[in-house]
């Protein structure tokens, strides 16, 4: 069976709090974030959260806005181009999706 | 204002927000809040000309770090608490026409790691005890900005549903020894009726009890309560399964189908949910190209579903659509 989050079996709720790492607001500009493997001092987590590169290679921006609210730009490498075949291609969306219709009274 | 209220009677914590009236409304292209710089007439969430993906804290929150005093006294039968937690947008692309099933597989897999980032680090709060990440996708569901878009809810609580999934695990452990998911992996695989799709590390399939005729649940096929347990294989697996299920819902009917998407990861309470595991699921609304199903006499008044349609032939009619397998993805 998995570990915990980010505490062991038997702590209590407010020792949870003393586990986890500095939450937003204190990082400002940019993060190369390894974030998925250092939110937490369960090393079992860590390991398992290491197993994946993609979250290993994920990268933040975090920008704080002058009304306070946070705003994070998450990237990955590759992840900007579009493997998706065209509109109406094997594998592709179908082509000119037209919208839902409305709602009907159902019975 | 905004607050928590107890339900007694149903043992339950109900969410207000007056203050969410006011949140913008189905506005025109031109004014989309989440698309970039440059492409909006009015930047207003997204201060670049480009991104991949982007997560704010909502303008309109239910839930935030810094909750105003509750409106009203509780009392000893119905207490009341401050919205303590968090409400994050998190913006998939900067095309505004997209939808999910326009990402590419590797924009997918960032969409994932950013899921379970996010649950990383809202769910390491003291106060926040579920971390909740979800998508509302058409206006029949009552979306209210089309740019794709999904939302992230961090609960003081564990919410009902989610409860009830622990407790029904518990209980099922307790009984059988096994995991209650592994058990349904193991009784889908073996009849394969409402298998929608599958790959080596997960299932799609329309869940034998569904509440909705085209709900599919995706589970992964080994024991893990978090997103970020995942492998690189059954991340991958999962993108490419995502992508599968989203055309398929496109071609149903032929327009992109509304749904609604929930995530359901283990509680981030301190508990002991071992025996949780990981799962998506997909509730469409539409029943036939041109209804939809209501949430009506029985549903919303007793909580007992009525699906009308057969799960078996609901995942046959999805199964034989386009792409047929993941494997058929480029």
């Amino acid at each position: 069976m998995n570990g915990m989050l980010h505490t062991r079996p038997g702590r209590t709720h407010r020792e949870k709090g003393k586990a986890s790492r500095d939450s937003l607001g204190v990082h400002t500009g940019r993060v190369l974030a390894a974030s998925l493997s250092d939110s937490t001092d369960d090393g079992r987590l860590r390991r398992r959260a290491e197993r994946c590169a993609a979250f290993a290679a994920l990268e933040q921006e975090l920008v704080l806005r002058d009304d306070g609210r946070y705003l994070i730009y998450f990237s990955l490498p590759g992840a900007e181009s579009d493997d998706s075949p065209p509109d109406g291609a094997p594998g592709g969306p179908p082509a000119q999706q037209p919208k839902a219709p409305d709602r009907e009274p159902d019975v | 204002m905004s607050e928590l209220r107890w339900n007694p009677q149903l043992r339950e914590w109900v969410m207000t927000a007056t203050h969410r009236q006011e949140r913008t409304f189905l506005p025109s292209r031109g004014f989309c809040p989440l698309c970039p710089a440059g492409r909006s007439e009015v930047p207003i969430e997204i201060d670049r000309p480009d991104f991949q993906v982007a997560v704010f804290e909502n303008r309109f929150p239910t839930l935030r770090r810094d909750p105003p005093e509750p409106a009203v006294e509780g009392t000893e039968l119905t207490p009341v608490r401050p919205s303590l937690g968090a409400c994050e947008v998190v913006v998939y692309t900067p095309e505004h026409d997209a939808t999910a099933a326009d990402l590419g597989l590797r924009q997918l897999e960032l969409l994932i790691a950013v899921w379970a980032q996010r649950t990383l680090e809202l769910g390491s709060r003291p106060e926040v005890d579920y971390v909740f990440a979800f998508e509302n996708k058409g206006e029949s569901i009552g979306v209210t900005l089309h740019h794709p878009h999904g939302q992230i809810y961090a609960y003081p609580f564990v919410p009902p549903l989610i409860q009830r999934e622990v407790a029904a695990a518990r209980e099922h452990s307790a009984s059988a020894g096994a995991c209650l998911w592994c058990g349904l992996l193991e009784q889908e695989l073996a009849d394969g009726r409402r298998i929608v799709a599958r790959t080596e590390r997960w299932l799609a399939c329309v869940p034998f009890f569904a509440h909705w005729p085209y709900e599919i649940h995706l589970t992964p096929r080994r024991h893990i309560g978090w997103l970020h347990e995942l492998d690189d294989a059954e991340l991958a697996e999962l993108a490419r399964l995502l992508k599968t299920v989203l055309l398929k819902y496109d071609r149903l009917f032929g327009f992109s189908l509304p749904y609604i998407m929930a995530i359901h990861q283990r509680p981030t309470d301190g508990g002991q949910h071992d025996g949780y595991h990981l799962h998506f699921e997909f509730y469409p609304p539409n029943r036939t190209e041109s209804k939809v199903k209501y949430l009506a006499g029985s549903e919303a008044g007793a909580g007992a579903f009525i699906n009308d349609t057969l799960p078996e032939e609901t995942a046959e009619r999805l199964r034989k659509l386009d792409p047929r397998t993941p494997a058929d993805l480029p």
